[in-house]
């Protein structure tokens, strides 16, 4: 076996996929565009056989050094600085990119990545890290979201014509599936980890399902919930259930703390999210959690995110942006002109360079160590500051951005000018 | 590939390299330092100095250090300083004291990387380095197959 590309390589294949909403398999959490991902027609009841053989032509690439087109996201992540899904795969098997060869070599899946180069890319390994899409069932109809992760928002496209057909059918509407779901958890090898994400998970009923079949088989003893909510709900049930569990992880799904939060994760507000988010943050601290903030900033929240990094700064909260958005395309941050995204940007380093006398210079991976938060934010913010700077303009996208607002204002009865008046002339020019 | 040909992973190992002193004191110390049973230096520490060893990649690894015939009457101040040590360039000592025992003959088991009694500081890595290092530095889950 060669030495794979430290620059292309990933081992997640090697003990992580994802079930779509529809209960269809990927092979990786962080992958945006789903037609260009390996697709397949088993489903969440016949996991292994796609972990173990469907996947294998993804491991072969990894192994022989090759690009993955479905990789993009990871790819532009890292050229702007962010920590990518890929580099934190890589440290769960002990495998750091600046040091690869060596690390490679020690990392306790080695032989599987050897076993595999022989066997033209099968595994016989199991899943242990798990990102599980529940379904669509969602109370918000977040503006940069899509039908197919919120159902409030499927009916609105639908009605306004923006979609044909309504998105399939929620896996876990099947309970059988879910029963057997559980069942095949139940009999994995050292599961490590499940990410439940949503819709919003907590009004998922198979969320709080799964939660308590798994503690009915003492699961919970030894695997990690993690899971997303947008702040609007709360379950006793649910928070009882996840005190069970030897670690939780928690993802709090907000881009800032000013009221454009109530247009563009509509119809939220941002006061209610703000107490439910104290609510958490004090249990998951009572309960040892880790708590984070999940952000996903757009052209309208990006200019305003410093209010969640200084909220997160001063109490000690993670933050986390998994990717930078990828669809909506108009709804990017580089959707701004230049001179917009300057601005911002000198905004956040001016920041960022206010707290600089406690910002290490060590590139941090591990998102989740308590003791390096303050460090992640001030990096996390500094990837920001570097994509506004030197991503690609995309500016050309203000008359399709217009166009959706348009539509969905018609529906909701609402108008960004209240919210972001600043941007007025740039939205009048596109034709709003 | 040729038949002759090293694997990348077939010559890899990892480099150990110490920084000793003695205290001030008229009388040297008489030490042993020792990595994975081979004995780097033994004898009477008269000047400071450097030392390093290579060890297999994936090799567990072990260190001692040993102060022996100490006359703490005659001669209370001798005794060794481990000015640095490190593996692979990840600096042990002065950072990381703490994961080093000291069995002495007073029981003295603060973490240090002064040693002034008779006795053994130590560091065990019973793991291929890379893995103790992720886990010591905090570096999350290190999952297994």
């Amino acid at each position: 076996m060669p030495l794979p590309n430290p620059k292309t390589f990933c081992p997640s294949p090697w003990f992580h996929m994802r079930i779509l909403p529809s209960g269809e398999l990927r092979y990786c959490r962080w992958i945006e565009d789903r037609k260009n991902s390996l697709t397949s027609t088993l489903t969440q009841d016949n996991f292994l056989e796609y972990f173990q053989k469907e996947m294998s032509h993804i491991r072969l690439k990894m192994l022989q050094g090759e690009t993955v087109s479905a990789c993009d996201q990871c790819h532009r992540m890292e050229e702007h600085g962010k920590i990518s899904g890929r580099e934190k795969q890589l440290l769960k098997v002990g495998i750091k990119v600046d040091n690869f060869k060596k690390t490679f070599v020690s990392s306790p899946f080695y032989n599987e990545f050897k076993a595999s180069s022989e066997q033209n890319g099968d595994t016989e390994l199991w899943p242990q890290d798990w990102q599980i899409d529940l379904g669509n069932y969602c109370n918000s109809a977040c503006v940069f979201c899509g039908p197919d992760s919120s159902s409030r928002l499927a009916v609105e496209f639908k009605k306004l014509g923006l979609i044909d057909k309504m998105p399939p059918r929620n896996w876990t509407d099947d309970e059988l599936a879910v029963d057997r779901f559980i069942e095949t958890l139940a009999q994995s090898k050292r599961l490590a980890y499940l990410h439940f994400l949503g819709g919003e998970t907590l009004i998922t009923p198979a969320f709080k399902k799964i939660l308590s079949k798994l503690v009915d088989r003492g699961l919970n003893k030894n695997i990690s919930i993690g899971f997303t909510t947008n702040l609007t709900v709360w379950d006793d049930e649910i928070t009882e259930l996840l005190k069970q569990y030897k670690e939780v992880n928690l993802g709090m799904s907000v881009e800032c703390f000013h009221h454009i939060n109530d247009y563009i994760r509509w119809p939220s507000k941002i006061d209610g999210v703000f107490m439910t988010m104290e609510r958490w943050i004090k249990i998951g601290k009572q309960q040892n959690w880790l708590i984070q903030f999940r952000i996903t900033p757009t052209l309208f929240t990006v200019a305003h995110i410093q209010t969640i990094y200084e909220y997160a700064y001063e109490n000690n909260v993670g933050v986390e942006s998994c990717n930078f958005l990828h669809n909506p395309s108009f709804m990017r941050m580089l959707v701004l002109p230049m001179d917009v995204r300057q601005n911002i940007a000198e905004k956040l380093q001016y920041w960022i360079n206010s707290k600089k006398s406690l910002f290490s210079k060590e590139r941090i991976i591990n998102t989740r160590n308590p003791n390096k938060v303050k460090d992640y934010i001030l990096q996390d913010a500094m990837s920001y500051v570097e994509y506004l700077q030197n991503g690609p303009d995309e500016s050309s996208s203000w008359p399709a951005l217009v166009s959706y607002l348009k539509k969905l204002e018609s529906s909701r009865g609402n108008t960004i000018l209240d919210y972001a008046p600043e941007y007025e002339s740039l939205l009048r020019s596109a034709g709003y | 590939m040729h038949q002759n040909m090293n694997h990348f992973y077939d010559q890899q190992d990892i480099e150990i390299s110490l920084a000793l002193k003695p205290c001030e004191s008229k009388i040297k110390p008489i030490i042993v330092v020792r990595i994975n049973n081979h004995v780097l230096f033994e004898g009477v520490l008269e000047d400071a100095r450097t030392m390093s060893h290579r060890v297999d990649l994936m090799s567990n690894i072990s260190i001692s250090i040993g102060l022996m015939n100490k006359n703490y009457h005659n001669d209370p101040d001798s005794g060794v300083i481990i000015d640095s040590l490190e593996i692979d360039q990840f600096e042990l000592i002065p950072s990381w004291t703490q994961l080093f025992s000291y069995i002495n003959d007073h029981a003295n088991n603060s973490p240090t990387n002064h040693l002034g009694y008779n006795g053994t500081w130590s560091l065990n890595i019973i793991e291929p380095f890379y893995r103790w290092q992720h886990k010591i530095t905090g570096q999350g889950w290190l999952l297994e197959p």
